[in-house]
């Protein structure tokens, strides 16, 4: 609920386990193969474990058509009365007021390194959140959400992408946008 | 379904009462000091909040809580308004007061006052007699008693680790090594944590003083003092088992023979059959260890299935007893005799075998024959409200982010009705023009006829319409500013339900201050101060934990005790002050103590001895930086395991929440005289008054405890040190920068160009002072700012943004940001060192050339052609040259060329600046000697900008 909220109590109780668990583990041998297991499930290809069917909200941005997942999205409004954040990078086209505040609206195009098309105008803006925070990605058109089964889904090109539909639509993946 | 009509009130009864204690509470620990001490009528405000609350459990039934307010109310009697209470009086009044707020919360959770399990132990240290029927029959369905319907399962856990306790104690002759101290420790510590959970006090407050006893020195009288602890608090355990005896519907009596009989009726929890299996899971996992081919293994095995064997038989007979539990009494005995070794050792280890295939049977017909958990109940939660200084009405937040947002669009409407009404003002004033046009008209008129009827009529209209504008232009006027007040006081309402002030920590700090102090032997006061700071509720909710973390730090390793106090010349009690500051977007919470400051020798031992520092790193490093890893996880100086956690838990915790929200924590200490920790955290979710400025046609703001004054400058205000306009306020000189050119804003040039003022605004923080020029200071708002997330992570001067009182969306700056991005700015003007040389023989494009740069900070110099160029360049330092192609006379491939042949210019780069953009025309010019090539249909800020900067950075 409350940002960077700390349980503690709940923390206590994991040091706790954790500290049970090391002192029931008897042998390094054993310790060494829990851990080995552990991180060769963590470095699996993340698609791998995102092949379910999957609910899109489909748009347009520099002739790319790109989508959300619907459970990222939180509005769609549109892009006006922007305001100009000085010296913001420049992948940042602004800020703009939404029902739930004030959010950060992102240039796709430049975080993407897309071609800049002219006369292409963003006209609306799709609020998404990530974590526990929001922000918006301005967008030329939207086209409604779209599902796709496990079997339409094929292996996303690599960061910031979460998978590619075999209709070639890119669906992004929101928490890694920007994260360099 | 409401059991008790009057089920509607209880709320508003909490509400109150609840407000009622922590008003009584803060009373309470005052009239500790003396009457001079401390402000008058505290004795008569605690004494009317007691009654009321009474009278008002009373009229609603709650007789539980009427007994005890009543308790409470009598132990007081006596004691006039300036009597002094002892201590151990407001201990007792203390207790009760906890008792009361445990009720309060069961009945929030519509159980009506249920007894909590301290209710006894309070009214008996009140001198009052536990009541007949304990349980309040107000809307409590049986079997809910919250807290001791858990006791069976801390059951078991409390009475092994006193007994485990006493066997050592019993045991032990010598002092106990470092490790056996540690599990003791442990042991203490569970059966405090265990009292804590049951909100059973008595428990609790005996494992802190085993904790106590365990952390003196251990001397001759430590070991019968445990025993005789452990003893008490026995008789603690078995008083809570008749108690819940009482409270748990009895079982009807057993038919002789018939043991699943006795096993049926209690409404045993799933978590007991789950836990009991665990606990058989791992028995057995034990027992298969005992055949470990490693003989000097053994006897660690054989004690551990002896501790489970234990621990499954206080589990198994406190819930069940009957079968199971006389089953699980002859494991236990089996696993005693583990140890014997030879025959008996390995024939009972046998019938541990067969007793454990048994015992899982018999658990299995116990729980196949319990009846199911009664009709859902209401969850307990014991938790559910940790601070008494919390909310006194719930509002959802849904609702409060509703309200803004209502809130918002009324004022984006009333807005635009500002701007219609202007129009019609306008109107109005047209139509009193074409009224007076009229007029005149009628009077020229009249030279040549004396009737014209029409033109009267007219006349007439115009004239009403104008006075009829006026009346409806007013009243609309007059009720626009009307609401336009209430909007205001609409929005600083809402922003006082969305924050509270930092008091509100107030009472929950004291108290927890009090009772740490009291469980370390110390004592210790707490000052607040700023506690009219108004914080996000977000923020005061979160911060909770990490504060009282470090309290409980402070008092348990900051203060020194109170022998080591009054030696060294400081008083017994201890002082802690907690400041709360706003600091432009942030908030600060500082904590001191007057303690002996930390030591850093013991730091260095520690980060030593937890191998988390080798010897050579650690000398390396600086006193401040050894000061710093305290926040390191997992270090904790504390000799023992003795804090508030007693888990090893330090204030990397502390630390990790600072950081996850984007604050910091910080510490600071003076040898002797105490210890500094600075809790600092944005406040981009709290309230801001902001100062709004306009520059160009962008408005922004700054966060107004940043800016010092307004300021008009003038031309005679104005000098450069060190390359460095400065402006001069009263008697000093400020750095001077005006915020377009800061923030590459488009702006408008200085005003002082035509001979005007400079509005300026004076900004401090403890970077520094600036004074920053705006084009107009419009308004002082009161805004809420929201962070911008992880995306402008990296652009430090924007605090967030918040949206205006008409709707529109502003960035907030950061003033200590901005004041170091100025002085950083000036630095990398100052290393750019000479100007920059532009040719360019239209005045356009050399005109934005120079806008650009000038923006960026760069000195600039222009010249029309190549030869005016190159005779500058013979005369002057330039750091670099930027160059049309085209121009006549001497062309920028000549200049280029020419510059290229002489010595002297070898290090100056060139740019090649043209319409052009083949691949020929980029050869050529490449070839003529430049290092870069622009293209003007592209100059577009960044990219020159990025350009030039690289280059002066490869040339220098």
């Amino acid at each position: 609920m409350s940002v960077g909220r700390v349980d503690f109590a709940r923390l206590y109780e994991r040091l706790a386990e954790a500290e049970q668990a090391l002192a029931n583990e008897d042998s390094p041998a054993r310790r060494e193969a829990v851990l080995s297991a552990r991180a060769q499930a963590l470095a699996r290809p993340r698609a791998e474990a995102a092949q379910l069917s999957l609910t899109v909200m489909a748009f347009t941005v520099a002739a790319r058509r790109l989508a959300v997942p619907f459970s990222v999205l939180e509005q769609v409004v549109e892009c006006r009365q922007l305001c100009a954040l000085p010296r913001a990078p420049r992948g940042v086209l602004g800020a703009l007021a939404v029902r739930t505040g004030v959010v950060p609206v992102l240039d796709l195009r430049v975080m993407l390194a897309l071609p800049e098309l002219p006369l292409a105008d963003l006209q609306f803006v799709l609020v998404v959140s990530a974590g526990d925070e929001r922000f918006g990605l301005a967008v030329e058109e939207t086209h409604g959400a779209m599902g796709f089964e496990a079997h339409q889904l094929l292996p996303p090109p690599g960061p910031p992408f979460r998978a590619a539909t075999t209709g070639g639509v890119l669906v992004l993946d929101v928490d890694r946008l920007g994260a360099a | 379904m409401s059991p008790d009509p009057l089920q509607q009130i209880w709320p508003i009864f909490t509400a109150e009462t609840r407000e009622q204690l922590q008003a009584a509470g803060a009373c309470l620990l005052a009239l500790e000091r003396a009457p001079g001490d401390r402000p008058p009528g505290l004795m008569e405000t605690l004494k009317r909040a007691l009654h009321s609350a009474k009278g008002g459990a009373g009229s609603l039934g709650f007789s539980n809580f009427e007994q005890l307010a009543h308790a409470l109310e009598t132990a007081l009697v006596g004691h006039a308004a300036d009597a002094v209470l002892p201590r151990e009086l407001v201990d007792r009044l203390l207790g009760g007061f906890s008792a009361l707020e445990a009720m309060l919360r069961t009945i929030d959770a519509g159980v009506g006052d249920t007894a909590p399990a301290d209710y006894a132990a309070a009214l008996a240290a009140l001198g009052h007699e536990v009541p007949v029927s304990t349980p309040s029959l107000v809307g409590v369905p049986p079997g809910e008693h919250l807290s001791l319907e858990l006791w069976p399962i801390f059951r078991t856990d409390v009475c092994d680790s006193l007994t485990l306790l006493a066997d050592s104690a019993r045991a032990r002759k010598d002092v106990p090594g470092e490790v056996e101290l540690k599990r003791l420790f442990e042991l203490a510590n569970a059966v405090e944590q265990s009292g804590a959970t049951l909100g059973l006090t008595a428990l609790e407050r005996g494992g802190a003083e085993l904790r106590g006893l365990l952390e003196a020195p251990w001397t001759r009288e430590t070991e019968p003092a445990l025993t005789a602890l452990v003893h008490r608090l026995e008789k603690v355990v078995a008083d809570t088992d008749e108690r819940v005896e009482a409270l748990l519907p009895t079982a009807p009596a057993a038919t002789p023979g018939d043991r699943a009989a006795i096993e049926a009726p209690r409404a045993v929890p799933e978590a007991f059959f789950a836990e009991a299996r665990g606990l058989l899971t791992d028995l057995e996992g034990a027992m298969g260890r005992l055949l470990t081919p490693h003989p000097e293994q053994r006897a660690a095995v054989e004690e551990e299935v002896r501790q489970r064997a234990h621990r499954l038989k206080g589990t198994v007979g406190a819930v069940l007893g009957g079968a199971a539990g006389e089953l699980a009494v002859e494991l236990h005995g089996a696993a005693r005799a583990l140890g014997a070794g030879g025959v008996e050792g390995a024939m009972a280890s046998a019938s541990l075998a067969r007793l454990l295939v048994a015992l899982g049977q018999a658990l299995d017909a116990a729980r196949a024959s319990a009846p199911p958990p009664s009709a859902p109940r209401p969850e307990p939660k014991p938790t559910a409200s940790p601070g008494v200084a919390d909310t006194v009405v719930r509002v959802s937040r849904n609702a409060l982010e509703a309200l803004t947002d209502v809130l918002d669009r009324t004022a984006m409407a009333r807005a635009r009705r500002a701007a219609q009404l202007r129009h019609l003002l306008e109107l109005r004033g047209q139509a009193r023009e074409a009224s007076l046009w009229a007029e005149r008209a009628r009077s020229e008129l009249r030279a040549v006829t004396a009737a014209a009827p029409h033109l009267d009529g007219a006349r007439a209209r115009l004239r009403e319409l104008s006075t009829g504008l006026k009346r409806v232009s007013t009243a609309l006027w007059r009720d626009l500013e009307t609401e336009q007040i209430q909007g205001a006081q609409l929005k600083e309402t809402l922003r006082e339900l969305r924050t509270v002030p930092a008091q509100a920590l107030g009472e929950l700090l004291r108290r927890t201050a009090r009772e740490t102090a009291g469980r370390v032997g110390k004592s210790v006061r707490l000052e607040l101060l700023g506690g009219e700071v108004r914080l996000d509720r977000r923020i005061v909710d979160s911060v909770r934990d990490p504060l009282l973390h470090l309290l409980r730090n402070a008092i348990d390793h900051g203060l020194e005790a109170p022998q080591t106090r009054l030696q060294q010349g400081k008083p017994a009690e201890g002082c802690l002050v907690l400041r709360v500051e706003e600091r432009g977007g942030r908030v600060c919470f500082s904590l001191a103590d007057d303690g002996a400051g930390l030591d850093l020798e013991r730091i260095r031992e520690r980060a030593l001895s937890r191998a988390l520092y080798d010897e050579r790193a650690l000398a390396a490093l600086s006193d401040a930086e050894v000061a710093r890893l305290i926040f390191l996880p997992g270090f904790s100086t504390a000799r023992a395991v003795t804090e508030l956690s007693g888990r090893g838990v330090g204030l990397d915790v502390v630390d990790a929440f600072a950081k996850a929200i984007g604050g910091s924590v910080s510490v600071t200490f003076e040898r002797g005289l105490g210890t500094t920790f600075v809790l600092d955290l944005p406040r981009a979710l709290g309230a801001l008054l902001g100062l709004v400025v306009r520059v160009g046609t962008q408005r922004l703001v700054f966060p107004n405890d940043a800016v010092g004054r307004l300021l008009r400058l003038r031309h005679r205000d104005f000098s450069v040190v060190d390359g460095r306009p400065m402006a001069l306020v009263g008697q000093s000189r400020v750095p001077f920068v005006s915020l377009a050119r800061l923030l590459e804003l488009p702006g408008a040039r200085l005003p002082l160009e035509e001979g005007r003022p400079v509005q300026a605004v004076l900004l401090s923080a403890p970077e520094g002072t600036l004074a920053v020029g705006v084009d107009e200071v419009l308004d002082h708002q009161e805004l809420l700012v929201h962070a911008l997330g992880r995306h402008l992570r990296e652009s430090r001067h924007l605090a967030g943004a918040a949206q205006l009182n008409d709707g529109t969306v502003v960035p907030v700056l950061h003033a200590g940001e901005l004041i170091a991005l100025a002085t950083s700015q000036a630095t990398t003007r100052r290393a750019n060192g000479a100007p920059i040389l532009v040719v360019d023989d239209a005045l356009s494009s050399r005109a934005v050339v120079r806008h650009l740069l000038e923006l960026a900070g760069f000195e600039v110099w222009e010249a029309a052609e190549g030869e005016e160029a190159w005779g500058l360049l013979v005369a002057h330092p330039f750091s670099l040259l930027i160059t049309d192609l085209q121009m006549p006379g001497l062309d920028g491939l000549g200049l280029m060329r020419r510059v290229r042949a002489d010595a002297r210019f070898a290090q100056l780069p060139m740019v090649a600046l043209t319409a052009q953009d083949t691949a020929e025309d980029r050869a050529v010019g490449l070839e003529a000697g430049a290092d870069a090539y622009l293209v003007k249909r592209d100059l577009e800020r960044g990219a020159l900008l990025e350009r030039v900067r690289q280059l002066l950075v490869v040339s220098e």
